[in-house]
Formats: structure tokens, C-alpha cells, sequence
């Protein structure tokens, strides 16, 4: 049984928040004891609405904010408490790609520069060594080494964000904990870029927790699922289970805000209801009963945990009650019409890289 | 009987230092009342210069020609500029991408929304506005109306933020809504939300849309009628219900074989490679030829119309119908 490359225990994140009232603080749980584990080469989708501490969860993982509990091993050394020398090494194991290339690259450095940063700061090599892992890197991701002497305005956003993928992985990571890196892009762009990762994920054996909102996305990234509400994992499993058996109201919720097409259910009637509370203020008991279509009386007082149901977990106390969801709706007709367009376009580019060859 | 708004040949080009360049080329595009126009495109495509075009709100190196932009069979590109401001948030309302770079920080939600009637309104007293910006607020749907007047927008989530924007774009019961993707900076549990709403409230008022986005999916959730774009140009255009039984440009169908599905499976997803070209750099023929999979030499000479297929489906496009997809 070899161990997992990442495993996450108890992790939270709690921020003092200031109150009118004289005694004292409360806090704010962003992130509150989340745990879950993730294999060499596979991926973690972690996945819900803005404020549920998603992306708090990755800045953690990645050594760029300080846990308030709980611990995380990468290849069984916890990385959360390390200081110093040791947290520089340890921490070239894991980087980040964010979301938003454009904030995240420096604007008034040329891409050449950009990347060899990290090689810099970690002791790779001398300089001609530099540029030819620059000149690699460059390549890995499908941009051009002349392309090397621009800014990053001089690019569009899917190959900037192309420039930020190759910048984590400069430094050889073994995981990358990616925050939504598509969710800014055109749909076309984002195809790209879910294509490029997942090329280099089996090129290089690498890990990634992915960040994302949008469970279509996760479909084609993902091996495992965890679905985050207001701080806490309410549900997580392998994908296969989550998307054939969704348990939680709020991850059936998630899956049916997804357009899909054909259906064209863009109508008044829509289940999606409410949105996510303070996280200074969480309703009681559990977390979603106030926008949940099963609550009861108990879920006002009862906190779930969460508790298997085959290979997944789901916190709720009514998850046995709960109908099942379909979440592969289709419109009669326009599966087929597009599958035969897909065939045919596929075939064409079948044919020309060929012709090309 | 003629549609609410027709936009007729319409070229939007700008002045630059290596001349004119052209943005928009002939569009030539209509929107019944109550029904919604998805235009759909990728970043570059000209879909936004085109809104604004629409709304008289392009910069003073932008030009505007073409044969009309008749709202009601009123010609919107004869008006001087006092004209076009009456008709402008009153007859045509626009909504953006980030209601935060359009709300006013310093500003209350209130305030903001008293402006936004106060600009075709002199004489009411302040307070009977400050009545119906609440009553605008309660038909977006928002929670706790009264305390978000008085309330700054940075106070408010994303999705509140494009419901305010909302509340003011339809404050003066617009006849035509022009959305520019409002639902691409939020979550897609908010977007179902804000989809949903502008759905009803198109209903409830049968107001004219016109829906930027480059996601397909959410055109399945919100048109009836769909315009592609690519370069400047419209390549084709159809119902929903051909567009996505039907589709017939390469690129049409490239951007549908590009959106993950939850019902489709999980093999690669197909992406149309490379970038729509920058208006100096508009390539001979069809624009899209260079991205094409299906283009041939002809495709890079003969600039093709935009030809009906069968009625009510329109095709730019050489290669049409492609082998295989002839019915």
C-alpha cells in the first residue's frame, strides 16, 4: 500500500473578526477541519460557491498561508509547522497556478525573466543551464522560445495562463494546486487549457488539487470530488460516485445550476435558491438548511458529519432520504445531433494532422 | 409586421495611426419583442463593440455606418447625441460583465438608483424615486430591500451586484435589454439565478434581449434566436433549436464541441486552437480560415456571404453543407 502523496487532516483556518460587542471576538471559520488525501498523479477537485473557503483550503496546500489546525503531508512530512530552511525545500514540492494570470504575472517583466525566477531562487543550475530549462518550459506548455523577450500583456489570457503554468512548474513540483485557472477564460480557451493539463499531468506524473466552481469542468479534470459549503466538506468521494449518485442537497444544487445543453431550463422555476451566508455568521446546525428544499427541525440543531455511503461521504443527517438526482439530463435529439457534428469535425482533424504528418 | 430592434448593415471601424480599422463589418442582425438574441463569440470577435455601437456609447475614434438601427422603425443612427441620451437607459438598457467596475463605490445602492431615474425625471420629488428604486430592488428578487439602499455596493456579493445593475438597467421599462456576458465573473449557481431572473422579468415585461456570451451553454438556457461572430462578422445564424440540432460553420460547431457537458463523456474535449485575429491582422477570404479544420486554398480568396441554408438559417461559409451534415 504506498502512501498518499498529499494527505490534508483537520485543516482550519479561523480569522478574528471584530464585534461592536464588549466581550471580545468571535471568529470566522473559513476553513474548518477539512481532511482528505490525494494519490500520485491523480486529482482532487475541490469544488463549491465564492466564500466556502475553497480557495483559502488551496493557499494553505500550498504553503502560501499559515493553517490555523490540523496538518499537511506531502510524502508524509508535514509541510504546516516547518519554518526556515526546511520549509524552502519542502516547498518546491507543491505550487500554485492562479487564477487570474494577469494579477499573478509580474506586468513589468519580459516571460523569459518570469520563469527563470524560481530557477533563481532555487539554485538551478548556471545561467546557460537556466535557459535551456527556461527554453523547455516554454515548450512543455505549447508557446514559442521566441516568444520569450514579451511582456505578458503581449499575450491573450490562455496563453498567459499557459505562462503561469509553466512558471509553477519550473521548479520540478511534484503538486500543483491550481485556483480556478480556468474559470476566467473563454470556453474554447478553457478546452485548451483543461487539454495542456491534462497532457502534462500523464507526461509528468504530477498531483493537482483543483480548484473550481463549475462541475462540468471537474468531469473532465477530476478523479475525486470534495464539495465545500461554508468552510466545511459536505461531501467527497470518486467522481464516478458523485456524479452518478450526488447525496448532499448542495452538491444536487451545484449540479443543477450547470447549463446544459438543450435543455434550455433557464426558467423562473429554478431550483438553485438563496446564496451563501456569512461565514461570520453560519446558520446553526447544519450549514444549508436555510436554503436546503429537505430541511427539518433537526437539521436546525444537528451539526452532520460526514458519514460514508459506499466509497463517498455526505453530511446529512436525511442523505438515506433523499431522492436520487439525475445529473445527466439530456434533451431528446441534440445529444445525437452533436455527437454526429463531434464525429465528424474529429475525423477532420484526424484526417489533416495525417495529411500534415 | 417589422422586429423591435433591426440593426441593418451596420460597420463599426476606429481611426488609428495605420488607418481605419474595421471591428464590426456588416452586421445586419433584428430582435422581436419579448424574445431573447444570443450573439456569441469568443474575446475579439466584436460582439461588445457591437452593443456599444448599439448604445451610442463609443469612444470618439470609433465610426458608425450602415444602413440603420431602427428601434420601433425609429432610426437610432440619426440622432444627435441630446437624442440618443433620452433614448439611451430609457428605450435601451445595457448590462456588463463586472457590475463592480459599473456601480459607483462612494455612492449608496440607493442613491445610484435615484440617479439612474433622477436623468429622465426633473420634476418628481426624491423621495417618490427613492419609492421605486425600491420597488426595482424587490423585483430583482433581492433579500432585505430596504437595507440594501442604503447600503455601498462593496457591501453586496457578486450576484447582488448584477441584480442592482439589473434593477437600474430596468428602471425605466426599457424596450430592449442589452446584456454583455453579465454572468461570466460569478459562480454558475448564481449565473442559474441571474439567468432565471432575466428570464422572468423578460416575461413579465416582454422586453427585447440581446445576450452576450461566449458559452454556449448558457445560450441553450436563454435564447431564441442565435447570431455567431467571429472577426467582426456574423457566420451564422439561426434559432436555439437549429443552432444546436443544426450547426453548420466549423467554428459554430468547434465551440460546441468545446464546452464540457455534464452529459457528454469524459474523453478530451475539442478546442478550436489558436486565437481570433487582431483587426490589423484580419486574414484574405474567410477570416476563419487559418483556425479551420475543414478549409481549403479557395478559403483563403473567395470572402463568403452569409447565405441562407434552409429558411431561417444562415451560413458564411464555402463548405457548407459539410459532408455529412447536409439535412
Amino acid at each position: 500500500m504506498t502512501e498518499p502523496l498529499l494527505q490534508v487532516e483537520n485543516l482550519s483556518k479561523f480569522y478574528p473578526v471584530k464585534s461592536g460587542n464588549l466581550f471580545g471576538s468571535r471568529v470566522m471559520r473559513a476553513v474548518d477541519s477539512v481532511s482528505f488525501n490525494l494519490r500520485r498523479g491523480e486529482t482532487i477537485a475541490v469544488v463549491g460557491e465564492s466564500g466556502c473557503g475553497k480557495s483559502t483550503t488551496a493557499r494553505m496546500v500550498s504553503g502560501l498561508l499559515a493553517p490555523t489546525a490540523g496538518s499537511i503531508r506531502v510524502n508524509g512530512k508535514n509541510i504546516a509547522g516547518v519554518k526556515g530552511r526546511e520549509a524552502f525545500a519542502l516547498r518546491r514540492q507543491v505550487q500554485m497556478v492562479f487564477q487570474d494570470p494577469m494579477a499573478s504575472l509580474n506586468a513589468r517583466m519580459k516571460v523569459g525573466a518570469i520563469l527563470e525566477e524560481p530557477l533563481i531562487i532555487h539554485g538551478h543550475g548556471n545561467r546557460a543551464a537556466r535557459r535551456q530549462r527556461v527554453e523547455e518550459l516554454m515548450g512543455l506548455v505549447g508557446l514559442r522560445k521566441e516568444h520569450l523577450d514579451r511582456y505578458p500583456h503581449q499575450f491573450s489570457g490562455g496563453q498567459r495562463q499557459r505562462i503561469g503554468i509553466a512558471r509553477a512548474l519550473a521548479v520540478e513540483p511534484e503538486l500543483l494546486v491550481l485556483d480556478e485557472p480556468v474559470s476566467a477564460l473563454d470556453v474554447s480557451v478553457q478546452a485548451q487549457i483543461i487539454n495542456l493539463l491534462k497532457d502534462l499531468q500523464s507526461k509528468l506524473g504530477l498531483s493537482y488539487v483543483f480548484i473550481a466552481h463549475d462541475l462540468a469542468v471537474v468531469k473532465h479534470m477530476a478523479d475525486h470530488v470534495a464539495v465545500m459549503y461554508l468552510g466545511r466538506i459536505i461531501e467527497q468521494g470518486p467522481k464516478a460516485q458523485i456524479f452518478d449518485t450526488p447525496r448532499h442537497p448542495y452538491t444536487q444544487m451545484l449540479f443543477s445550476a450547470v447549463p446544459q445543453i438543450g435543455l434550455g431550463r433557464a426558467n423562473p422555476d429554478r431550483a438553485v435558491k438563496g446564496e451563501m451566508p456569512s461565514p461570520v455568521n453560519p446558520p446553526s446546525g447544519c450549514h444549508f438548511h436555510p436554503r436546503c428544499a429537505y430541511s427539518t427541525d433537526a437539521c436546525r440543531t444537528t451539526r452532520p458529519e460526514l458519514a460514508d455511503f459506499g466509497a463517498q461521504q455526505a453530511a446529512c443527517i436525511r442523505a438515506d432520504e433523499i431522492p436520487a438526482y439525475a445529473t445527466t439530463q439530456s434533451a431528446p435529439g441534440y445529444k445525437e445531433a452533436a455527437a454526429q457534428r463531434m464525429k465528424i469535425y474529429h475525423e477532420m482533424i484526424g484526417s489533416r494532422q495525417q495529411a500534415e504528418a | 409586421m417589422s422586429a423591435l430592434l433591426e440593426i441593418d448593415n451596420l460597420s463599426t471601424a476606429f481611426a488609428t495611426d495605420h488607418g481605419a480599422v474595421t471591428i464590426v463589418d456588416r452586421v445586419t442582425l433584428s430582435v422581436e419583442k419579448g424574445r431573447t438574441l444570443c450573439i456569441v463569440g469568443e474575446s475579439g470577435s466584436g460582439k461588445s463593440i457591437l452593443s456599444l455601437s448599439l448604445m451610442g456609447l463609443l469612444p470618439a475614434s470609433g465610426m458608425i455606418s450602415g444602413d440603420g438601427v431602427r428601434l420601433a422603425g425609429e432610426d437610432l443612427l440619426v440622432l444627435d447625441d441630446e437624442e440618443m441620451r433620452s433614448i439611451r437607459g430609457r428605450r435601451i438598457a445595457m448590462i456588463f460583465q463586472e457590475p463592480m467596475t459599473s456601480l459607483n463605490p462612494v455612492f449608496t445602492i440607493g442613491d445610484q438608483l435615484v440617479e439612474a431615474l433622477r436623468s429622465h425625471d426633473r420634476k418628481t420629488p426624491t423621495r417618490q424615486l427613492r419609492q421605486r428604486a425600491l420597488e426595482a430592488l424587490k423585483q430583482v428578487e433581492m433579500t432585505d430591500p430596504e437595507r440594501r439602499l442604503g447600503q455601498f455596493p462593496h457591501e453586496l456579493s457578486g450576484g447582488m451586484r448584477q441584480r442592482v445593475m439589473i434593477a437600474m438597467a430596468l428602471i425605466m421599462q426599457p424596450e430592449v435589454l442589452i446584456a454583455d456576458e453579465p454572468t461570466t465573473a460569478l459562480d454558475v449557481s448564481v449565473q442559474a439565478q441571474i439567468l432565471a431572473l432575466i428570464k422572468r422579468l423578460q416575461r413579465d415585461t416582454g422586453m427585447g434581449i440581446i445576450f452576450i456570451t461566449h458559452d454556449l451553454g448558457v445560450v441553450s438556457e436563454i435564447a431564441d434566436e442565435v447570431a455567431v461572430m467571429y472577426a467582426g462578422r456574423v457566420v451564422e445564424r439561426a434559432s436555439a433549436e437549429e443552432i444546436f440540432r443544426n450547426p453548420q460553420h466549423p467554428y459554430t460547431i468547434g465551440l460546441l464541441a468545446s464546452v464540457p457537458r455534464l452529459d457528454g463523456g469524459e474523453e478530451r474535449l475539442h478546442s478550436v486552437d489558436g486565437i481570433v485575429p487582431t483587426p490589423d491582422r484580419f486574414p484574405t477570404g474567410c477570416r476563419f480560415h487559418p483556425r479551420c479544420v475543414f478549409a481549403d486554398e479557395s478559403c483563403a480568396q473567395t470572402d463568403p456571404q452569409l447565405l441562407e441554408l434552409v429558411p431561417g438559417h444562415q451560413v458564411a461559409c464555402l463548405k457548407v453543407p459539410l459532408e455529412g451534415c447536409e439535412k
